[in-house]
């Protein structure tokens, strides 16, 4: 943390927001420049146009308000850019214009409290958690070789397994290359190699006993989950160091819609409603090649 | 979690006399034991092996690559780190960017040479608009140049013109810093068992515009890294001969009491370069220090990534007929240079691998004895390599209707030419480690026990040894086998016994959410007594009853389900698993030799038919609209 301080970065930061705050004082704030963003129909029309050419449809409603607010964003970020003097009439610069206001809020967060941490880990204690971890045994039924008869042939299997104590389990069901035992795997660890719906299924499966048919990415399976550790508690000691990277992570973003909404606020915005419907916009996306 | 554990660890011991042992020492004796007619206790004997691959990628670039920067890339190693952990970032371009399936490890690896100068430029640091080139590039960008700035700078790198000025080498502060945000943006990311985020940089050599780069790996945390600065190419600090890089390495070594490891990439822009016999800096034949140290230090190498797949080349195959993939064979890296044909042979891995069989009979070691990986070289933070979900090589190149059509790279006077359509979405590296982390992987790529893939997730397994039978590929536990009874994938045969030949256990399956496979084969090469070095493709286990061509003994085509207009295709072609015992039948003991499995999927989509579904835009004449997705593994060695 000492070594931030130290940084260029925020040298640069605390200097641009200096003079952001000297170029506000200087020229009146927000009565000097014109304030007022219209979002004209003809822009309107182009957003939609981007947007069916893209997609190859038309957008919905709240799609369409989504682009324009994007695009207020656009229009706010960029001329509180030019405010500042980094303009070049230029689209490319425009993009970049936004990102570096962002970059103004960004880099000023502070260092991480111990009672912001704490805040933080309590509020988000799930996200910490060691994940839930099993051992368990599957036997594989490949659709391609038991056809018809996999349902009996796995019912048959599970009859046996539950029955007598000794039933040779490298036997039942199918070569594979899936593992026939898996020891101390969590809920993605085993979607790694078998799929969603598999990984799934394990969650509220009994224990110590055979049970299936469960069906992975390949085919069925009988499956006996030999022990279940449900996910732990951790404390905030074991995992400081990923809460301070995930509360800084959280306030640059938070800084940089907080400065974004200071910033839009000082606008009033107008949006227009598009002199054609968007269906008109869907036909001109389709006649471009 | 423990102590229910231990009950059933207690309670196998108190059951079963035949327990305990490792895969490490587990002997035939020890396997046969563990398939008793009656089976052990317990089945969790025998499994102290890896039992998953882990899927990552070992190089990729962030805004602080001063190409990368160029091109436009705004993202950090920390978006990079977390977009491959499965997070949502906006990409340079302006649009949302989240990966179908998170990355099991990510190495950012930068260029070394002007690392963190892009940042800088960008910014408009006084000391670097103070030289009338900086000026002028930092115009360029912000005038909406950005992209031939780019090409400037790539070009003055390569061709060594870059102003003295405008050099960020270690020892300075600004370089301090770059260096120190790449470890502390890996170590924040870095999660033990969950993701594992490498240490690591490029190593830059570029003479004259032919690529000899190299990823260097940390396998320690910022305790050691933090000791050193990168190794960059430019004098005097740095250079860009191999064989100083090795230096380093084995200084840092010394130094730290870390490790490190090297992987090269990209010989098919090496012209000639990449597997030298004569090497390129003296003109002379390589000597037994540079095959020593290129043994030590290299253990794997890229095969295949955006710029092209380099296992194998049509006229150096020319009766493999799927030699013919994403291959980039025009010039070299910048295009400065066309490519002759004579090249060919010291750019792809395959005839590499034949020709360190020659050098290690004339000089004792094989210099070429790499495994295979796979990873995406993506200048943009973004390891997005989906052939649906394809974030391109530079930004430019990030999703638009434009990149179906645009041009890539365009030399006028080598004629070299190259467009975006034929950058690959590919590949990444699979790693057989017991767990997600530094050290596990670290050691697993030291071993070789890795296989390359070209963007898809399947599981590969190659063991060789003299005793596989038939029966082991009916094995519920293939795996147990083929550790018990041979080596895996980056291992060696011992000397051959009496009338015996090598056996290999091979077994894949597909991609959870992929496609099926198409086939299984084993790639051979060899050295005969009189000096010749000979090749050969086998088709070893594959789908359907397909039956091989009399005359060529080759398995024909699989056949497509893929309907390019919808960009779909359905896995009703193909095997969801391969599996299969082969024994050499060509095997001459006293030959040394070389095993590595491919696997190929059934067709599906290529990137491009993503883009022609989705943007609408029409291809250009020739643009690759399918691909067959595929597997290298590592290669297992025989050396009488």
């Amino acid at each position: 943390m000492r070594g931030f301080l130290k940084e260029p970065l925020l040298h640069f930061a605390v200097l641009g927001i200096g003079l952001f705050v000297l170029y506000r004082a200087i020229s009146g704030g927000a009565g000097a420049a014109p304030n007022e963003i219209v979002v004209d129909a003809a822009r309107v029309d182009v957003l939609a146009t981007q947007f069916a050419r893209t997609r190859q449809r038309v957008p919905t409603e709240q799609e369409l308000q989504g682009l324009v607010e994007n695009y207020v964003r656009d229009e706010v970020l960029y001329r509180e850019g030019l405010a500042l003097g980094l303009d070049r009439d230029d689209p490319v610069v425009r993009n970049r214009m936004r990102l570096r206001v962002e970059l103004i809020a960004d880099a000023a967060a502070p260092e991480v409290s111990e009672q912001a941490a704490q805040a933080w880990f309590d509020e988000h204690r799930e996200r910490y958690a060691a994940p839930a971890r099993f051992d368990f045994r599957q036997a594989f039924f490949a659709p391609a070789g038991h056809g018809e008869r996999i349902d009996a042939d796995i019912g048959e299997a599970l009859r046996a397994l539950g029955a007598a104590g000794n039933v040779d389990e490298a036997r039942l069901g199918d070569a594979t290359l899936l593992p026939a035992a898996l020891r101390g795997v969590t809920t993605a660890d085993v979607a790694a190699q078998f799929g969603d719906e598999f990984a799934a299924a394990l969650g509220a499966a009994p224990t110590e006993r055979w049970f299936g048919p469960v069906r992975s990415a390949y085919g069925l399976h009988v499956v006996r989950i030999d022990a279940r550790e449900e996910g732990e508690a951790v404390t905030l000691a074991a995992v400081r160091n990923e809460v301070e990277r995930d509360v800084r992570d959280a306030r640059a973003q938070a800084a940089s819609d907080a400065l974004y909404a200071r910033l839009r606020a000082r606008y009033s915005i107008r949006v227009e409603k598009p002199t054609h419907g968007l269906e008109d916009a869907a036909a001109l996306a389709a006649q471009t090649p | 979690m423990r102590s229910r554990f231990l009950v059933a660890v207690v309670a196998a011991v108190l059951a079963a006399p035949v327990l305990g042992q490792d895969a490490g020492d587990a002997t035939p004796d020890s396997v046969a034991h563990a398939f008793p007619t009656k089976p052990t206790y317990s089945p969790y004997v025998d499994r102290d092996f890896p039992t998953r691959p882990f899927f990552g990628d070992t190089h990729l670039h962030t805004a602080a690559s001063f190409d990368a920067g160029a091109f436009g890339a705004r993202l950090s190693p920390r978006d990079a780190y977390r977009f491959a952990r499965g997070e949502q970032v906006m990409a340079s371009s302006g649009q949302p960017a989240k990966l179908g399936r998170p990355l099991d490890f990510l190495v950012v690896s930068d260029h070394s040479d002007n690392m963190g100068f892009f940042p800088d430029l960008f910014a408009g640091k006084t000391e670097l608009l103070a030289n009338p080139t900086g000026r002028r590039w930092y115009d360029m960008i912000h005038g909406g140049k950005g992209n031939d700035a780019a090409i400037e700078i790539i070009v003055a790198f390569s061709q060594g013109t870059l102003p003295k000025d405008l050099i960020y080498s270690p020892g300075t502060r600004a370089y301090h810093t770059a260096w120190q945000e790449t470890i502390a943006a890996a170590e924040a990311y870095n999660e033990p068992g969950r993701f594992t985020a490498f240490i690591g940089y490029e190593w830059t050599s570029n003479t004259s515009g032919n690529n000899l780069h190299r990823n260097v790996i940390f396998r320690d945390n910022a305790d050691k890294a933090s000791e050193v600065e990168p190794y960059t190419t430019m004098k005097p600090l740095g250079s860009d001969n191999p064989r100083d890089l090795w230096k380093w390495m084995a200084d840092y070594e010394q130094k730290t009491g870390g490790n490190v490891l090297a992987i090269a990439h990209n010989g098919n822009l090496s012209n000639g370069r990449m597997f030298p016999i004569i090497e390129s800096f003296t003109g002379k034949r390589v000597d037994k220090p540079y095959v020593e140290q290129r043994a030590r230090w290299e253990r794997l190498y890229e095969v295949t990534q955006t710029k092209g797949t380099g296992e194998a080349h049509p006229s150096l195959s020319p009766t493999d007929e799927f030699a013919n993939f994403e291959i980039w064979d025009k010039g070299n890296l910048d295009g400065s240079e066309a490519k002759k044909p004579e090249m060919l042979e010291f750019e792809y891995a395959r005839s590499g691998l034949k020709n360190g069989l020659l050098l290690e009979r004339q000089l004792g070691t094989n210099p070429y004895k790499f495994g295979l990986v796979g990873s995406t070289d993506a200048h943009t933070g973004l390891s997005a390599i989906e052939e649906d979900n394809f974030f391109g090589k530079t930004t430019p190149q990030e999703p638009s209707p434009e990149r179906l059509t645009a041009t890539f790279v365009n030399n006028p006077k080598t004629g070299v030419k190259i467009m975006d359509w034929e950058v690959g979405s590919s590949g990444l590296a699979a790693v057989w480690a017991k767990d997600n982390t530094r050290t596990s992987l670290w050691d697993a790529m030291e071993r070789r026990e890795t296989y390359a893939t070209t963007g898809t997730r399947l599981a590969v397994r190659f063991f060789g040894g003299f005793d596989f039978v038939a029966a082991d590929a009916q094995s519920r536990n293939p795996a147990v086998v083929g550790y018990g009874k041979g080596v895996p994938m980056g291992g060696d045969l011992r000397k051959a016994p009496a009338g015996k030949a090598p056996t290999f256990l091979v077994a894949a399956i597909r991609d959870p959410v992929g496609a099926n496979l198409d086939r299984y084969q084993v790639v051979k090469g060899w050295l005969t007594k009189d000096g010749t070095l000979h090749e050969k493709v086998y088709d070893v286990v594959w789908s359907g009853d397909r039956k091989p061509d009399p005359t060529t003994g080759k398995v024909p085509a699989v056949g497509s389900t893929v309907d390019v207009a919808n960009a779909t295709w359905t896995n009703t072609i193909g095997a969801p698993e391969l599996i299969a015992v082969w024994t050499d039948p060509d095997f001459d003991a006293s030959a040394p030799a070389f095993y590595y499995g491919r696997v190929l999927e059934i067709p599906t989509p290529r990137w491009t038919a993503y883009d022609e579904k989705r943007f609408g835009v029409q291809p250009l004449p020739g643009t690759r609209m399918t691909l067959q997705e595929r597997a290298y593994t590592s290669p297992i060695w025989y050396t009488p």
